[in-house]
């Protein structure tokens, strides 16, 4: 739950009030970024939906019915997010390949390591690639869930979705995730090798 | 299987995908380890694909968190170029964004209009379609038939009421008798006067309705009969004959005469009241224009089995819808900056 009155700020935000939303913008924008870079995967990109996505919430602040509000704000940012990349696929002259810097995955490490480093660079990087193999909806899940840490209710709130849904695609994702990763066992953890 | 596609048409997840997922995240309760337990008793390699995704879960969850480096707070003038944006043709452009689905539409709209356009003069070519409405006059049909006549083939029957009933009948024994034309207005209408001309060779004789009874007539007197006679032409459907005299040869030219007269007798009223011939000759080709106007058409022997369709209306109509989708398309396009 979130610390500040949440429920009061959306109702002011409802009369018109731009600083109420704005607080509620300030609190939930490293999440909504997240989720849209991750699935963008270019952080010009990405900085454009998301602020796209706080504006068209400002202005269909009267459609919100309720719930939890990160989820209702994620889900407007995802579905701008998923628009942007059937545009990208149907116009390729505008491909993400150009000039751009991708977004890439670190992963912690806290051990100073200089060969853990690599290793975890390399593991970052496959993650990444094995994530980009998913599809739109296993991609989702496994981001809220694995990654992001979201609890399933909000998960499934965020993407739309029942939360008997979200399991299975987090079931599927997983399991696609696992193979994925397994074809590269060197940059493995040792309790994920064969 | 089928336990599988129930859960998921009731929308309840399967008892083994939720066993599987708490495992991995770590907190399943005591049924689900039974179940997982009796799972891996069946599976084998199960408890190693579990050990994996576990090691997986853990590796994602040491994923680097995003923050952002700027702020998306939104301002008032954010809002009202939203808004500008967010006009009534924005909200048609988005509909036809390239991501939608009726983004093809107006291609697609543009291209069976053309098609059929094609089609249909392809049809008009070929004579597959035809112009409806294409009739043909009465002096065509008479010039034709005069042939037709003298080959042994007078028999001619032309339907110019919504009847159904015969309009002008060629009577078939002409060649020592007067060809006769019969003109009845509809089934059951009183015929006024039959009007024959005897002695002449190939003469009409219009037994019309145009003609109103007699009585009336000759209360109305001389000045009424025009007007009657004109509405009475207008009811029962006589085709023009005036055209004769303008396409045909001298001899249609003549015979289309004798019908005007024998018409302008038809119209005459029965009590002798005087009218002038010429007048009445002009007031039946009046009247008789007025019921050419009146679209009344006569049909012929058939020439073509064609399907029968008003071609050029739908033509015109097809490629104007062509060039509007066109049109649309492309102004979409420009307005979206594609």
């Amino acid at each position: 739950m979130p610390s500040f009155d949440e429920q009061r700020l959306i109702q002011l935000t409802r009369d018109g009030d731009y600083d109420a939303f704005n607080q509620l913008v300030v609190e939930y924008q490293s999440a909504v970024f997240a989720v849209v870079l991750r699935t963008v995967r270019n952080r010009a990109v990405a900085e454009d939906i998301t602020q796209d996505a706080f504006i068209s919430a400002f202005r269909k602040i009267s459609s919100y019915r309720g719930g939890i509000f990160r989820a209702w704000l994620i889900r407007i940012a995802k579905n701008a997010s998923l628009d942007y990349l059937r545009k990208v696929a149907r116009r390729p002259e505008t491909s993400m390949d150009e000039d751009i810097v991708y977004f890439s995955e670190t992963i912690k490490d806290d051990s100073q390591d200089p060969l853990a480093d690599a290793l975890n660079a390399e593991l970052a990087r496959l993650i990444e690639r094995c994530l980009g193999g998913l599809t739109d909806d296993h991609r989702f899940a496994i981001v809220m869930i694995d990654i992001e840490g979201y609890q399933y209710d909000e998960a499934a709130e965020s993407i739309g979705v029942s939360i008997g849904t979200v399991k299975s695609r987090l079931n599927r994702a997983r399991a696609k995730m696992r193979d994925c990763v397994q074809q590269d066992p060197e940059l493995l953890p040792a309790s994920m090798r064969l | 299987m089928v336990r599988r596609l129930l859960n998921r048409l009731i929308g309840r997840t399967d008892p083994e995908v939720d066993a599987v997922n708490a495992f991995v995240d770590g907190d399943a309760s005591a049924d689900e380890l039974r179940l997982i337990e009796e799972m891996m008793r069946r599976d084998p390699a199960l408890e190693r694909d579990l050990t994996t995704q576990m090691a997986l879960r853990d590796v994602l969850g040491r994923v680097e968190k995003i923050e952002t480096t700027r702020s998306f707070t939104v301002t008032p003038e954010m809002i009202a170029s939203a808004e500008r944006k967010d006009s009534g043709i924005a909200r048609l452009t988005e509909l036809f964004a390239p991501q939608r689905k009726l983004a093809l539409a107006p291609v697609i709209v543009a291209g069976i209009a053309a098609l059929s356009v094609a089609l249909l003069t392809l049809g008009d070519f070929t004579g597959i379609v035809e112009q409806s409405g294409r009739t043909e006059s009465f002096a065509t049909t008479v010039a034709a038939d005069s042939g037709a006549i003298e080959s042994g083939f007078p028999e001619m029957a032309l339907v110019g009421d919504d009847s159904g009933a015969p309009a002008v009948e060629v009577a078939p024994d002409t060649s020592e008798a007067p060809l006769t034309a019969l003109a009845t207005a509809e089934p059951g209408v009183t015929s006024a006067r039959s009007a024959e001309a005897e002695g002449r060779e190939n003469t009409f004789a219009l037994e019309s309705a145009i003609a109103p009874p007699a009585a009336d007539v000759a209360e109305s007197g001389a000045d009424a009969s025009p007007d009657l006679s004109a509405s009475a032409a207008e009811q029962s459907g006589v085709e023009t004959l005036e055209r004769s005299a303008q396409v045909e040869p001298s001899e249609d030219e003549i015979a289309a005469e004798r019908s005007i007269s024998g018409a302008a007798d038809a119209a005459a009223p029965l009590d002798g009241s005087e009218v002038d011939a010429g007048e009445d000759a002009d007031l039946t080709k009046k009247s008789i224009e007025f019921a050419d106007s009146d679209g009344l058409a006569f049909e012929s022997t058939p020439e073509s089995d064609g399907i029968s369709l008003p071609l050029w209306q739908l033509q015109v109509t097809l490629a104007a819808l062509a060039l509007a989708a066109i049109g649309a398309w492309a102004g979409l396009r420009r307005v979206r900056g594609g």
